[in-house]
């Protein structure tokens, strides 16, 4: 087996196509990118080699800092707040509920819909005048708490935050199901034998079964949540007055306004860098947590 | 007593929270059937108090759109064969198979994930130039793009699979093709089922490329069917609503489709199991 | 095994890297050819094929129709000429698509675009073709209106045909006007005073979605231009002169005033210009300063204000170097053609006849206002873009709008500081101050 396992014909059979097709498409632009980052560019006429002034310019801006800032917010509300709740589904779901396969389907269904649909249904929710969350308020006599939600910079990215959360709980929840269901059943059937609680069951024995699949939501979580650019773009444009910049809305408007490139890509490989290591990051906690 | 309580209320967060899910799908529905004034503040979110059924005689009536449904259907079908495959077969490399580089091919894969689509826009559109206009400048990318994903969810989910029905059958002769085909492939399928769902999600919904490297009409995708219809200055929200429906459709049927054969292979796999 | 998979590892590394060079050379390069085809001299009545780009993807669109018909009559007049058209919607087209595909030279033959800020960079990039010995041997200037030609001059070269023109004004709804019985506002004071009585009545007096950077711009550079004059504004866009002006931080003053007066919406930076500019549609807002492409709207079975309308032009302010004949606006877009195009002659006489025909169709239609001499039977026009063009019939003067004159960071920083500016973190003397700024340094980058 080990020596079978070690047959360089069937390694490269394996994983080349899949490699080359991914380093064509995907890898040389991204090292192009990487190249452009050192660059002061607009994208078409001559460009100078800039150096590190890219870098340089980016660490001390505040604005880009303060992006960061909020895309970390956006990913710890992710790992903390979504998986949760689309762990508790999956779980609920996973134990045998009546109509399990339809409450699988429709708890996918925001995932379905495009990000811009679903950012327009919350700015018909936000909206300063006839918002449904206003009105709502209103409804419960809580009047006073009325917003101008996407226009108030203090609250803006919480509003921002919940949509972004709620969008792709269906998302993991498909992700940890999936898993679950993949566990032999005699595993649980064992269990129940023995008289253990659903409770019990899903911690001792489903979650560290598909702990696996939950470190990859994890990242996707994280990976997902750093580069975050549909919802906010629509929603708030990285307003109002900056309050919910994200990098990419940044890096967004450096390229398509502004015209440079070279600064763009360097928060494009800065964004790279970042998810990565976090991705290590998470890694080394999976690894200790599986052991 | 406890028990019946339990049951009940996570029933009725069940209820509940189906009830949240399923409200942008009324939205889009209602807003699809309604005018501008009912859209923009008369009456956002409830029943349209007059039926715009013309916005989808509208739709409907604009001949490309069945040939718009029909291109994408075609890359996005392309997209998930080879996504779904070629993945597996890297996933069973990474996670099974053992030499040195696994580890750093498979972060290599993951740097794909990370990346900003905007920010190679160009560099893309320039590698690409060859292949515009052809279904291949959007296929290969997607898949490119797609398979990060793809790999990540299919290691995460083969990393927790039991390896002893392969020692079994390796014990019964069986060589490392054998094994990925007869074996790996069938427990995969339900993970396969997702990462698909995914993947056409993904492709289906696609816009940047899909202006940007087609500038041919015969190759144009129903999302980019339906951006046509927003005009800068002037736009008939309810319109644009009804194209969603449509193009919306064929992702909930391909989604129901999809995870019916999800659920079908847990069973299949559970018989086997 | 080890030895072999590094080397495929490396080889891989090696070759992406050595790709991603090649790409880079030509892609900064541009002036590759278009098509990949190689090049070949046309004789003169070979079958050719020429491509158009443009902003009109919706086949319901008037200006989709007219281009498409124009498109039809060409090919029978010209057998030998096969039209391509593409059309994109306008922001991916504008933001992205043009862009990008001007890098490498691979836009249309013909293609769509704005003048003078926004096609700055493809002009520079070699992406256009200059068009100065065309028009003197068809005699163009002759057919088209004067100082049409403007903004299309880059480096004292003609680049482009334009299109149409645009004037901005004050559309008024009369049934609120007259309900709450306002006078219509010719000066300031009257503006305030209408804005201060509709508020009061709990009216949003003007829609303006400030979300939209630009359309906070409309409003503040129609203001600077009352405050400090046609010609300065146009200098010191063009950076022959300073934007920090006392004139200038008057018209942030003024625009402040007019925000704290409440003539906005509340929340207004988080509402987008569609949703603002619905509820004048709907008869909710009394007044909405827009482009004369609002006449058709306004004049639509589809919304309230049929027939309601009054347009007048932006009030005056007193003391202020500006006066009510010049308006926001000018001849901005048009069709420039690519200087990669394989059939140079043949492409700009497409051109020049596609241009012309549309300048008279879409004032016809109520799209724009004419940028050619022409004879058009007015009955058909939209009323309310025949009142626009009354009051531009006089006009002495245009300025841009800011977004369309200024390039780049200066275009972003415009907009931030036109939000900072209504959120209250900018005061008006820095607002002239950073624009001042950001204008120079974009121009000493060229």
């Amino acid at each position: 087996m080990e020596k079978a396992l070690r047959d360089k014909k069937a390694i490269c059979f394996f994983v080349l196509p899949a490699l080359l097709w991914f380093a064509f498409i995907a890898l040389v632009p991204i090292l192009q990118s990487a190249y452009y980052s050192l660059l002061k560019w607009d994208g078409m006429t001559a460009s100078v080699f800039f150096g590190s002034r890219n870098y340089l310019e980016m660490i001390t801006d505040k604005l880009f800092l303060k992006s960061v800032l909020n895309s970390l917010i956006i990913a710890g509300a992710s790992v903390f707040i979504q998986l949760p709740l689309a762990m508790l589904l999956a779980l609920i779901l996973h134990s045998g509920v009546k109509g399990e396969g339809a409450y699988r389907t429709i708890y996918f269904i925001p995932v379905i819909i495009s990000s811009t649909i679903i950012a327009q249904l919350f700015m018909k929710v936000y909206h300063p005048s006839y918002g449904m969350l206003n009105n709502v308020l209103d409804a419960i006599g809580l009047g006073q708490f009325r917003n101008e939600w996407l226009a108030n910079a203090d609250v803006a990215m919480g509003a921002l935050l919940l949509p972004i959360i709620w969008q792709y709980i269906g998302y993991h929840m498909l992700l940890y199901y999936s898993a679950a269901k993949s566990i032999s059943p005699e595993i649980f059937d064992a269990a129940r034998v023995d008289g253990a609680t659903g409770r019990q069951i899903a911690f001792n024995i489903t979650i560290p079964q598909i702990l696996p699949m939950i470190k990859a939501s994890v990242i996707f979580a994280v990976v997902g949540s750093l580069k975050a650019f549909d919802l906010v773009y629509v929603l708030t444009r990285g307003g109002p007055l900056h309050a919910t910049e994200v990098p990419t809305t940044l890096m967004y408007n450096e390229i398509f306004v502004k015209n440079r490139y070279g600064y763009a890509s360097a928060i494009a490989i800065f964004i790279i860098v970042e998810c990565l290591v976090l991705t290590l990051v998470v890694e080394k906690i999976f690894k200790k947590l599986q052991d | 007593m406890r028990k019946t309580l339990t049951k009940l209320s996570s029933n009725f967060l069940l209820l509940m929270v189906a009830a949240v899910q399923l409200f942008p799908l009324y939205w889009m529905l209602t807003f699809s059937l309604k005018d501008n004034k009912e859209i923009f503040g008369g009456n956002t979110l409830g029943l349209p108090q007059v039926w715009q059924w013309d916005n989808y005689t509208s739709v409907l009536s604009q001949s490309r759109i069945g040939f718009y449904l029909l291109n994408s259907l075609i890359i996005t079908a392309l997209t998930i064969m080879f996504t779904v495959f070629l993945s597996a077969m890297a996933t069973y490399a990474i996670v099974r198979l053992k030499w040195m580089m696994s580890k750093i091919v498979y972060f290599i894969f993951l740097i794909g994930l990370m990346l900003s689509m905007h920010a190679v826009l160009l560099p893309l559109f320039v590698n690409l130039k060859p292949l515009h206009n052809t279904y291949w400048s959007l296929v290969l990318p997607y898949t490119a793009f797609a398979m990060p994903m793809a790999i990540l969810v299919m290691v995460g989910s083969l990393e927790g699979l039991p390896k002893e029905m392969e020692e079994a059958a390796f014990i019964d002769g069986a060589g490392i093709y054998m094994i990925f085909f007869r074996i790996i492939l069938p427990l995969l399928r339900p993970i396969m089922a997702t990462v698909a769902i995914l993947t056409f999600l993904n492709s289906w919904n696609e816009m940047m490329l899909a202006v940007t490297f087609v500038s041919n009409d015969n190759y144009k995708t129903i999302t980019v069917g339906v951006l046509d219809m927003v005009g800068k200055y002037s736009t008939k929200w309810g319109l644009i609503g009804a194209g969603l429906v449509v193009a919306t459709i064929p992702t909930l049927l391909v989604y129901i489709f999809l995870s019916n054969n999800v659920q079908k292979s847990f069973t299949a796999g559970a018989v086997k199991g | 095994m080890k030895i072999n998979c590094k080397s495929i590892v490396s080889l891989l590394a090696a070759a992406t890297l050595l790709l991603s060079l090649c790409a880079c050379g030509t892609s900064s390069g541009t002036n590759t050819n278009a098509n990949g085809a190689a090049p070949a001299q046309q004789a003169a009545n070979e079958n050719i094929e020429l491509s158009i780009w443009h902003i009109w993807p919706d086949s319901t669109n008037e200006t989709n129709k007219i281009i498409t018909g124009f498109a039809e009559q060409y090919q029978k007049e010209n057998p030998h000429v096969k039209i391509n058209l593409d059309a994109t919607q306008q922001d991916e087209y504008q933001q992205r698509k043009l862009k990008v595909a001007a890098a490498t030279g691979s836009q249309g033959d013909i293609f769509y675009t704005w003048a003078p800020g926004y096609s700055r960079q493809f002009i520079d990039a070699g992406a256009v073709l200059p068009l100065d010995d065309y028009f003197a041997e068809d005699k163009t200037y002759d057919r088209m209106l004067d100082g049409v030609m403007d903004y299309f001059m880059f480096d004292g070269k003609a680049y482009g045909i334009p299109c149409k023109n645009w004037a901005g004004v004050m559309f008024c709804n009369t049934e609120l006007f007259e309900k709450y019985n306002v006078e219509y506002p010719e000066t300031w004071d009257q503006l305030l005073t209408a804005v201060k009585t509709f508020r009061s009545e709990g009216l949003t007096p003007m829609a303006m979605g400030g979300k939209d950077a630009w359309h906070i711009g409309m409003y503040h550079n129609a203001i600077a231009l009352r405050t400090a004059g046609v010609q300065y504004c146009n200098d010191a866009l063009q950076g022959l002169a300073s934007l920090d002006t006392p004139e200038i931080v008057e018209s942030a003053r003024l625009m402040k005033e007019l925000s704290d007066a409440g003539a906005f919406m509340d929340g207004t930076l988080g509402v987008t210009y569609d949703e603002a500019q619905m509820e004048f549609f709907m008869g909710l807002v009394p007044m909405y300063y827009s482009g004369n492409w609002t006449s058709g709207d306004v004049d639509s079975d589809d919304n309230d204000v049929k027939g309601l309308i009054k347009v007048m032009p932006m009030p005056t302010v007193s003391g202020g170097k500006g006066d009510a004949t010049t308006h926001l606006g000018g001849v901005a877009e048009g069709f420039m053609v690519n200087s990669n195009t394989k059939h140079p002659d043949e492409a700009v006489k497409l051109a020049i006849a596609l241009t012309e025909y549309m300048s008279q169709k879409c004032y016809i239609i109520g799209d724009g206002l004419p940028a050619w001499k022409m004879d058009v039977d007015e009955s058909e026009v939209s009323p309310t873009l025949i009142e626009i063009k009354k009051i531009i019939n006089d006009a002495s003067g245009f300025v841009l709008a800011w977004d369309t004159f200024l390039e780049g960071a200066a275009i972003d920083a415009h907009y931030n500081l036109l939000q900072a500016l209504i959120g209250g973190t900018v005061t008006p003397e820095e607002f002239a101050q950073q624009m001042e700024e950001a204008n120079k340094a974009q121009k000493s980058q060229e």
